[in-house]
């Protein structure tokens, strides 16, 4: 495959699988300035990595390796120093938040809530999960057993169940 | 509320997001042609000039060493200077191969444990430079000025040793203060995130 055609073909995957990409950083990541950080470093890596993509295999698997990966590695670099100097004047992702309305605003941000109380990687786990893959994808993506991802999503839901029973109560 | 309605909700905001989202497709093209630099660990020249230091020291550190074999004042600190340079070399060696080997695409627990571990590793290998420095400092002294200017200085360091040893002694124990007082933090966090990899990877 020829530059061009690589280019295409990159670009017209990063479009389909935005969605994705902007939610990964979304939940690394809160302060916009560091997500659309996020987001170039993302894409950067895909691309780096994009001609080691075999098409054999579901593009969304090696996409989601990528930016947890690199999502993961980010919010740590970022926690031990906050100097990340590569500003752009925009970002390669972007979300108008215009037509959110008040009730979907706040059911996002009790799903972050949730969210950013979990550790890097059950974050990466959970956000896996919401993505609707089986099981079997998401321990092919972390490198687990099928069972661990099982009883870790089990254990998971029921640290849900018990905090908002908790809420409820109080 | 349970995990299923938190998916719910997740899914509802994919709506949202295809209504508002906008790709910068100039900002795309930039990052393919290569004018957009990462910032996360790399291949960078600094780790190449550091790696041809040490090689070069050990090199000039194993001649001196053969030359002067039979002097006990210069074998004994080049031996030192030569261990040091070895470490490092070695460190060096590692930490390049690491990031060499390095990809992204590799599942997330693998990648991330490598990585920091790498740090971790990278960590001491840094800090046992700091640590050293008295050490090396009178080392390097001795056998720089033998080897530069041919002038034994050793003879009058014996002299004055007591002097060195205190002054060493102040220095590392500043240093062994500032380590633990500014970096402990971050080799325990590191720590930390090990351990929740290695919690995160059994099955309970």
């Amino acid at each position: 495959m020829n530059f061009t055609a690589l280019e295409d073909n990159f670009s017209i995957l990063i479009k389909e699988h935005s969605r994705i990409i902007y939610k990964i950083a979304n939940s690394y990541c809160r302060d916009v300035d560091d997500r659309n950080d996020l987001i170039q470093e993302m894409i950067i890596q895909l691309w780096k990595t994009f001609d080691q993509y075999n098409n054999k295999y579901k593009f969304s698997t090696w996409m989601y390796r990528v930016t947890l990966n690199v999502a993961i590695s980010f919010y740590r670099k970022e926690k031990r120093k906050k100097d990340y100097s590569v500003k752009l004047d925009d970002c390669i992702i972007d979300v108008i938040d215009e037509n959110t309305s008040a009730e979907v605003e706040e059911k996002f941000n009790l799903l972050h809530q949730f969210i950013d109380e979990l550790t890097e990687m059950n974050k990466a786990l959970i956000i896996l999960y919401l993505e609707e893959n089986s099981y079997k994808e998401i321990a092919n993506i972390l490198g687990l057993t099928e069972t661990n991802v099982a009883s870790k999503i089990s254990r998971i839901k029921e640290n849900i169940r018990l905090k908002f029973f908790n809420n409820k109560n109080e | 509320m349970n995990l299923d309605d938190l998916k719910l909700m997740w899914q509802e905001s994919d709506k949202d997001l295809e209504n508002n989202m906008k790709i910068n497709t100039m900002l795309l093209k930039e990052v393919t042609l290569g004018r957009v630099k990462s910032k996360l660990l790399n291949f960078t020249l600094g780790n190449i000039i550091e790696l041809i230091s040490y090689f070069i020291m050990l090199v000039l550190m194993l001649k001196f060493l053969i030359h002067h074999i039979d002097m006990p004042q210069f074998s004994i600190p080049a031996s030192i200077l030569l261990i040091f340079s070895l470490i490092e070399l070695y460190g060096n060696i590692k930490g390049l191969e690491l990031i060499y080997k390095m990809k992204y695409t590799t599942p997330v627990t693998e990648l991330q444990k490598k990585m920091h571990e790498m740090r971790r590793f990278k960590f001491w290998n840094g800090h046992l430079m700091l640590i050293v420095t008295p050490i090396f400092a009178i080392s390097l002294l001795v056998v720089g000025i033998k080897g530069l200017l041919n002038l034994d200085i050793f003879y009058y360091l014996s002299q004055n040793m007591w002097v060195y040893i205190i002054t060493s002694s102040f220095i590392g124990s500043i240093i062994v203060w500032l380590i633990v007082r500014n970096d402990y933090k971050e080799l325990d966090k590191l720590n930390a995130f090990l351990n929740d990899i290695k919690e995160f990877e059994e099955e309970k």
